[in-house]
């Protein structure tokens, strides 16, 4: 199966055994088997160091693991030649506590770079991006620079950045990390509306407050190993 | 990927780091500059050795005696193999056909009371015939007949102008060599600050999922304008110090079009493997190819 092609069913994300270690013996991640079917929101909860960010690195092919199997979107990661990771890539948004956004460029810019970048049909560009604007409220936004906004505006525009592509899967790496409580929760909000609409979601946090409240699934991890799965 | 975008981004990449392209570009063109000097002089050389032996044609100086009833000295020449044309040149007529060769530097020749030249024999050689072998042969044999008191077939000098073509491709082919590894050495180096300066670019292009083609462009071309750029200026130096040196000196031979072909096409290719270069290592750096090793 080519990694553009969605399988008609079964798990989103697919891990048997993963482990990762790093400098030879360090475990960041031991034996990690978990199931992720579609439209499922997943938190992924954990201390600092806890492998959370490892994990992700996983499942959008920045990293391999040392042993077990790792499949997402219906792709085994483990056998994916190099040249298919930029298809597996465009059917994921990924969004990172940081923002990840380039400075020198406008919202509606790195938009455009987003989708630039990955080929997407130049005549589309301009609605995709105005109806993604829409949608997050960033529309009066759109030629501001990153540093003109607030952290949670930036962090808007980064899932605005994810969304953008229409991905089957989305991978939030502690995205309230940088944010004050009120922009968390209109984050958190769109995660869920964007889960809503069929968009599977495994976020990562170390928010337990944050995580438990949202009532959905919870992964915890604690020195790479998951030590609970609940709900 | 558009081409207008692409461009847009290639800007953008320059734009950067636009000191030390700038810089870059000078030294390139520089070297480029100096290949192309060696290159006319080595063109020149090669046309002037090939104009001397296309002239072969033998001075054979004369006694007085002998000039004054030349007859049967030029039958015997005239009968030599490969000899197509002898004539007698008195003195005086020697002397004005050197005054006619000096042109305007005629000064020290007003200053002789008497003309110094000999009667000759002027020896024209078949073009076919004129191989260094068979010009010695010549020269030798017109050497020994009775009247004839040295003879000059300008054999030396057209060996020596080929020693000195032979050393100057030499020369060439080192200079060639030194500004090829230091065109590549400099795009190169400005290629991997440029990659440098837009990591985060790289990331979010990789994190998005743009091809590697789609990521590589932009520093590729780049690296291609950087060393086209340097090598239309290097000919555009090239061409400005012709212009100096004709006014000075007779007309050397410019063949432009070789010439800018030559910077333009070098500028590009080696500017296309710098970048190249750099970008592999760009790749080695950044893709976890296979499982780690345990």
């Amino acid at each position: 199966m080519s990694p553009e092609e969605t399988p008609a069913s079964g798990p989103v994300i697919e891990l048997v055994g993963v482990s990762r270690y790093y400098g030879g013996d360090w475990p960041a991640l031991t034996d990690i088997s978990l199931t992720v079917n579609r439209g499922d929101f997943l938190f992924l909860l954990g201390a600092t160091g806890a492998g959370k960010t490892t994990l992700l690195r996983l499942l959008y092919r920045h990293d391999l693991p040392d042993s077990g199997e790792l499949r997402v979107l219906g792709n085994d990661l483990c056998a994916m030649p190099e040249r298919d990771v930029p298809g597996l890539r465009r059917r994921i948004g990924i969004i990172f506590q940081d923002f990840k956004l380039l400075r020198d460029r406008t919202i509606y810019e790195n938009l455009e770079f987003a989708l630039m970048a990955t080929d997407c049909q130049p005549d589309t560009i301009a609605a995709r991006i105005q109806e993604i604007l829409s949608r997050l409220g960033l529309v009066h936004k759109r030629d501001c620079y990153p540093l003109q906004l607030s952290g949670g505006e930036q962090q808007k525009a980064s899932i605005a950045r994810a969304l953008v592509k229409s991905p089957d899967l989305i991978l939030a790496d502690e995205p309230t990390g940088n944010i004050d409580p009120k922009a968390s929760d209109d984050i958190l909000n769109i995660l869920k509306d964007v889960n809503y609409q069929g968009t599977t979601v495994v976020m990562a946090t170390h928010d337990a407050n944050l995580a438990h409240s949202s009532r959905r699934r919870c992964v915890t991890l604690d020195a790479g190993r998951i030590v609970s799965d609940e709900g | 990927m558009k081409a207008s975008y692409l461009l847009r981004e290639t800007g953008r990449t320059i734009a950067r780091s636009r000191g030390s392209f700038v810089l870059a570009g000078a030294v390139q063109t520089v070297c480029l500059f100096l290949l192309s000097i060696f290159v006319l002089l080595t063109f020149n050389l090669s046309a002037l050795v090939a104009a001397a032996g296309r002239r072969a044609e033998l001075y054979a100086f004369l006694s007085e005696e002998a000039a004054t009833a030349p007859g049967p000295l030029l039958e015997r020449v005239a009968a030599l193999d490969g000899i197509t044309a002898v004539r007698l040149v008195p003195p005086d007529s020697a002397l004005s056909e050197f005054r006619a060769d000096l042109g305007s530097d005629t000064l020290l020749l007003g200053a002789l009371e008497a003309n110094p030249l000999p009667p000759s024999l002027r020896v024209a050689v078949a073009p076919d015939a004129a191989t260094a072998e068979a010009v010695a042969d010549i020269e030798r044999k017109l050497a020994l007949m009775p009247g004839v008191t040295e003879v000059w077939s300008g054999r030396e000098i057209i060996a020596q102008l080929n020693r000195a073509l032979r050393a100057l491709i030499a020369a060439d082919a080192l200079i060639l060599t030194i500004v090829s590894l230091s065109v590549i050495f400099i795009v190169f180096q400005t290629v991997q600050t440029s990659i440098a300066a837009r990591s985060q670019e790289i990331e979010i292009m990789s994190l998005v999922g743009a091809t590697r083609s789609a990521i590589r462009l932009p520093f590729l071309l780049q690296g291609a304008l950087q060393g086209l750029a340097g090598g239309i200026f290097a000919f555009a130096a090239t061409l400005l110090l012709h212009r100096i040196v004709v006014s000075a000196v007779p007309a050397p031979l410019f063949p432009a079009p070789a010439l800018a072909a030559l910077d333009a096409g070098l500028g590009l290719l080696l500017g296309l493997v710098g970048s190249l270069l750099a970008l592999n290592r760009l790749t080695e750096a950044r893709t976890p190819a296979t499982r780690p090793a345990r």
